[in-house]
């Protein structure tokens, strides 16, 4: 058990891996449903860009992330991914008829 | 932290705050799960756009597969996340994880489709 006091700078860096990886899946689904989803395509990245900026807002100060609200930034990441796999759903509808 | 967030009443209803450290382990292994989903969703995609030797159709199964594999993993790192949290709460113990099976089968079905499907004719 990490008793050096930095588990909140581990869970601040494993925030900001999984909200960069989120952002660049975000917008490599933008650039490839384009075609078959048009503008659509372009909601998962959006609110991904907006997650990511709050993340980095929340840890920039303290370098760990917030204690008292885990669950409302799970549940904010939950919802973006939830949304890009909603949008290539979408897209392998729209691009197999 | 005296003032503790009402939602999930499932999770903070009542209980005790775990020491920091074990709560932020949980978050970090909740990002894993997602990081896990994202892998997924990646794989899915590359089965939609990229163009392989195998029948098209069974490419898009596999998209669709995928994708809903992606989606059992956003499901998995929520409720676990918040069962675990609420198991340390109460000094309880932390949720069994037989359901990993169902994750395991799809992707072991998925995996042995693709290397049938991929392996050179003649």
């Amino acid at each position: 058990m990490d008793d050096s006091g930095l588990a909140g700078e581990r869970t601040a860096l494993a925030w900001m891996r999984t909200a960069l990886s989120a952002l660049a899946a975000a917008a490599i689904l933008a650039r490839l449903t384009i075609h078959d989803l048009g503008p659509g395509a372009f909601v998962a990245l959006g609110i991904a860009v907006v997650l990511t900026a709050c993340i980095f807002v929340d840890i920039r100060h303290s370098g760990s992330p917030s204690r008292r609200g885990p669950e409302r930034r799970a549940m904010a990441l939950c919802l973006v991914v939830a949304t890009m796999i909603v949008t290539e759903f979408a897209a392998l509808v729209a691009g197999s008829p | 932290m005296s003032t503790r967030s009402k939602w999930p009443q499932r999770v903070y209803a009542d209980g005790v705050e775990p020491d920091y450290r074990f709560s932020f382990a949980n978050e970090r292994t909740f990002l894993a799960w997602i990081r896990t989903a994202l892998a997924m969703l990646a794989a899915g995609v590359a089965l939609d756009v990229v163009d392989l030797s195998i029948d098209d159709a069974l490419q898009t199964i596999g998209a669709y597969l995928l994708v809903l594999v992606s989606l059992l993993c956003v499901v998995t790192a929520w409720v676990r996340w918040a069962a675990s949290e609420r198991a340390m709460r109460r000094s309880a113990a932390l949720p069994g994880f037989g359901f990993s099976i169902v994750i395991c089968l799809l992707l072991g079905v998925i995996a042995t489709a693709m290397a049938i499907a991929l392996w050179p004719h003649g």
